[in-house]
């Protein structure tokens, strides 16, 4: 009986929506639905009773199909999900263990004729095409679901290796809008505008500030969507004088360096060293200015310089690394952890004893909505091959379900979940401000190049390199630029050449 | 005339979906959002063991921890101050660990009894093995106070292959330790040890560990009931040193202190300690854990099985080693102990013991799951009641140095330079002089 049901169900599914009149194939079905169901009886009159009554319900269909079609959905629901064979889903995660105890056992728990197989992502390897290396693993091990770097996530969805969750989305009429805005409509960007993956965290920055240093030096508080320029004048108004220990920064960046405050900086402003062609892009005013910026921010002292400590990290010392922390930084750009780390060092040290809030992190004036730090990591996703769609999906929903991000609230505090979860000891703070941009799904991508992320540290080293001279006095602002355009230069020339000549070596060996 | 036909219709819609679907399940109507309160030791420890759970299951609930962990101190007795929280600060629910905590509570008249709560539920105590069920019923009043999903016991594992190899006697259920002893020293000796074929095994187990193993069996104590006098130059214990002694000399029993040090317990050496998954061991004393293992690091093909471990002739139904846990219970004075039911209700239910049996090692309470495990029958770990012990209390400072006491003297024994009768004698000696001394240091409490 019930292989014939689903598939009568299927049919009906695919129906053209004819309102003028009932499509012959559903009176048909109808029919012998009808038919099937009195058979061992064999009474003809009733039969025929039922069957009129259900041509007559068939007509009324067509006028109320948006109620009805919501029924047939809902059936199909809890139908096409077995919840009483006893079988099994396989998920790549980071590693089996910890995804038993994030996700798994719960799983289990849900549905308790599942059990879950687990492997290991291909471990990471920057000598390596990643793309290659999770293909093969798909192609070897067969997995219902996988967990993808979103530059993988990328490739394998252009290349028609992911099922779009479209369709599961549409029959389940799964709830969308539960996510962070902008999480979606960026993992659908990844897919080239169809919805291969989703994801249940991701990372982004907020401006924390200290209220009680704001208000000690009459400084108004800083607001969301600042432009770099306005932050940066901000954190001007606090006093630089003083001792480590007793004085106070303006401002803590998130990387604590002048080529860092310059990097975040030039995001915002949608600078780059490079150019699309990986070509060097530094010659610009605009970079000029964000020099002299950091230049003037770390020379005037409201900057925060990250110190480099060999101490102990654990305990009360991992909180007193952080100058925002013990209430040195007026204000600091910093994950969702931190509003954690708040609440944790206050407890456990009773240190962090001021009152503080967020705003959203300073962006771009030319796209205010949208976030230049935020990224999603890695994704959830179901190879277009895998045997067990139906279960991968259910995996997938599981896995971003209310439930899930209630528990991950409480055991991992400082993850920022793509459904807005907050922690109970973080309620009456602004903890929106995490939420209210969008991610840039190409900063995702970006983020996993490794022949960027090389060249990138390199470049920075040599931005550390003159200003820090600059800053010291060793040399003039305007040497220092001229010498990092020098040098920047130098430096994609030879990563370039470098690239060439390990091409050529690659190609000779292929011949 | 329109009415009736409209009604037509909408009965006729009605009955479609119903005739095309058989019944469609519709999501229950959302519980109260209720909150209980949870005697556990913190709320990072519940989350981690029970999180997932309560996160599926009871999305409802508002769990509130009430942690025992800050009573653990020198200066409090833990005992009266778990019972002052379950007073005061009055859990719903309690989860016991610890068996004699939980005959404690239940002796002091903290808990409810369950049987009513099961009646009223329908929850079916019969599916349970008699054993469990006996257990949690060992208190003043004979109630059951709790229930309990798990049990942990132990086995005497065997291997099949090295027992055909040398053509002995596989084990049986129910043999004496002579008898195990018998089995164990038919294995040939090697003289090299790292290729020594070892008769039989525990991890982590001292000479002492197995002469007190063996005559604890049998119901020995090496003190009268009362604390005051050593009992151990018996026939029972000298039966066991010998016994112990005499496989030690031969190395039929692996010896894993070194220069007179135990090996650390690190990770390598806990898999180098388990000589039975290396096929170094005839027979081996384990839980469950031991099939855990064998799963992880591999065994190399040779064939297994288990029998019951050891037991006392006179009791051959009893092993100290049975034992349920975690054990469920809702405090006498619970503000919300039908909410708490339910989660009672829920962990000892049939649907908590499949989802066990996919994601730990433990042994479920229930009948119907007690069949096999990965092809092997788990029936030996079920066979054997609980056995209630009741040993004498003895002075804290008396342990340590009896310790440094038995270590010495076995060794000397093993090592050839006096025999175990001799052993026996100086511990009984030596043993009741420490044993004054430490009643001397801390007089026993008044009755």
């Amino acid at each position: 009986m019930k292989p014939i049901r689903s598939d009568w169900e299927k049919e009906l599914r695919h129906f053209p929506l004819n309102p003028k009149g009932v499509p012959a194939k559903l009176k048909k079905s109808v029919e012998e639905r009808i038919a099937m169901g009195v058979r061992p009886k064999r009474n003809g009159a009733r039969t025929w009773t039922t069957a009129a009554a259900l041509m007559i319900a068939a007509a009324a269909l067509f006028a109320w199909r948006e109620p009805l079609l919501g029924l047939f959905h809902r059936q199909a629901d809890t139908e096409l999900f077995d919840t009483k064979t006893e079988r099994s889903v396989k998920v790549q995660w980071m590693d089996g263990f910890s995804f038993m105890s994030r996700y798994g056992q719960a799983f289990i728990i849900r549905y308790p004729n599942m059990d879950v197989e687990t492997i290991s992502s291909p471990p990471y390897d920057p000598q390596q095409n990643m793309t290659a290396a999770y293909e093969a693993m798909i192609e070897r091990d067969k997995p219902d679901v996988v967990y993808l770097p979103a530059n993988v996530f990328k490739n394998l969805a252009a290349e028609g290796k992911l099922l779009s969750l479209e369709p599961f989305i549409a029959k389940d009429k799964y709830d969308l809008s539960a996510f962070v805005p902008g999480i979606v409509d960026g993992i659908r960007e990844l897919g080239g505008g169809t919805l291969y993956g989703l994801t249940p965290d991701y990372m982004s920055e907020a401006l924390f500030y200290n209220k009680d240093l704001f208000d000690r030096y009459g400084v108004p508080y800083p607001t969301d969507r600042m432009s770099w320029d306005d932050l940066l004048r901000l954190a001007q108004r606090f006093p630089a004088s003083g001792e480590d220990g007793s004085r106070v920064y303006g401002l803590a960046p998130f990387l604590a360096s002048p080529s860092g405050v310059a990097e975040s900086a030039a995001l915002a402003a949608g600078l780059s060293l490079l150019d699309a062609n990986g070509d060097w892009a530094g010659d610009t005013d605009g970079w000029r200015t964000i020099w002299k910026n950091v230049f003037d921010g770390y020379r005037g002292g409201w900057l925060y310089e990250e110190k480099s400590s060999s101490g102990p990290v654990s305990g009360v010392n991992y909180y007193k690394r952080n100058p925002f922390l013990t209430g040195e930084a007026a204000m600091s750009l910093y994950h969702f952890t931190m509003a954690n780390d708040l609440v944790e060092a206050k407890k456990r040290y009773g240190l962090a004893d001021f009152r503080w809030d967020l705003v959203t992190e300073p962006v771009n004036p030319n796209k205010p909505d949208m976030s230049p730090t935020a990224t999603l990591n890695t994704i959830f996703a179901i190879p277009v091959r895998s045997a067990n769609a139906k279960d991968a999906w259910e995996m997938i929903k599981h896995v971003h379900s209310e439930e899930m991000a209630a528990k991950l609230a409480v055991q991992y505090p400082g993850a920022q979940g793509t459904r807005k979860r907050i922690p109970k000891a973080l309620e009456g703070y602004r903890t929106d401000a995490f939420y209210m941009l969008k991610p840039d799904p190409e900063l995702s991508v970006r983020a996993y190049s490794v022949a960027r992320n090389h060249l990138n540290a390199q470049l920075n080293s040599i931005v550390d390199d003159e200003l820090k001279a600059a800053i010291d006095g060793v040399k003039s602002f305007d040497a220092a630029v001229e010498s990092i355009r020098q040098r920047g230069r130098q430096a994609v020339e030879q990563a370039k050449a470098e690239e060439r000549s390990a091409l050529g070596k690659e190609a000779a060996a292929l011949r | 005339m329109k009415t009736g036909h409209a009604y037509r219709i909408a009965a006729a819609l009605l009955a479609i979906p119903l005739l095309l679907s058989g019944c469609s399940q519709r999501p229950a109507a959302e519980p109260e959002k209720e909150t209980i309160r949870i005697l556990f030791s913190n709320e990072q420890s519940f989350q981690l063991v029970y999180g997932d759970y309560f996160a599926v299951k009871f999305p409802h609930l508002e769990v509130e921890i009430v942690p025992t962990d800050g009573e653990f101190t020198p200066d409090k007795n833990y005992l009266d101050e778990y019972e002052r929280l379950i007073r005061e600060r009055k859990p719903d629910l309690v989860i016991a660990y610890d068996a004699s905590l939980y005959k404690r509570w239940a002796d002091n008249g903290l808990l409810a009894d369950l049987e009513p709560f099961a009646r009223k539920a329908k929850f079916d105590l019969n599916a349970f093995f008699p054993a469990a069920i006996e257990q949690l019923k060992m208190n003043n009043e004979g109630k059951l106070f709790g229930l309990a999903p798990e049990f942990t016991s132990s086995a005497l594992y065997y291997n099949k292959t090295l027992f055909d190899r040398y053509g002995v006697p596989y084990p049986t259920n129910r043999m004496t330790w002579e008898e195990v002893f018998e089995l164990a020293q038919r294995f040939p000796i090697d003289p090299d040890p790292e290729k020594r074929i070892y008769g039989i095994h525990k991890k982590y187990w001292t000479p002492f560990d197995f002469v007190e193993e063996i005559a604890s069996t049998e119901g020995a104590s090496y003190a009268s009931a009362d604390g005051k006098r050593m009992t151990i130059d018996a026939d029972v214990w000298r039966r066991a040193f010998n016994r112990v002694v005499a496989g030690f000399r031969s190395g039929n029993l692996y010896y894993y202190y070194k220069d007179g040090q135990p090996i650390r317990y690190g990770p390598e050496e806990t898999k180098a300690m388990d000589l039975f998954s290396t096929g170094r061991a005839a027979m081996m004393i384990s839980t469950t854990e031991q099939m855990f293992r064998m799963k992880q690091w591999g065994t190399g093909g040779f064939d297994w099985d288990v029998v019951t471990v050891p037991v006392d002739p006179a009791n051959p139904e009893y092993t100290r080693y049975f034992n349920v846990a975690p054990i469920y219970a809702i405090p006498a004075n619970a503000e919300h102990a039908a909410a708490a039911w339910k989660v009672v209700e829920y962990f000892n239910s049939e649907e908590a013991a499949r989802i066990s049996l996919k994601t730990s090692e433990t042994l479920s309470t229930r009948t119907a799951f007690t069949t096999t495990k990965d092809g092997h029958s788990l029936e030996p770990f079920y066979m054997l009641k609980r056995k209630e012990e009741s040993y004498p209390t003895l002075p804290a400072a008396f342990y340590e140095p009896f310790q440094e006491l038995v270590i010495r003297e076995i060794d000397e024994a093993v090592r050839g330079l006096q025999s175990a009768d001799e052993a026996v004698r100086a511990i009984q000696t030596e043993g009741q002089s420490l044993l004054d001394e430490a009643w001397t240091k801390s007089p026993p409490p008044p009755d």
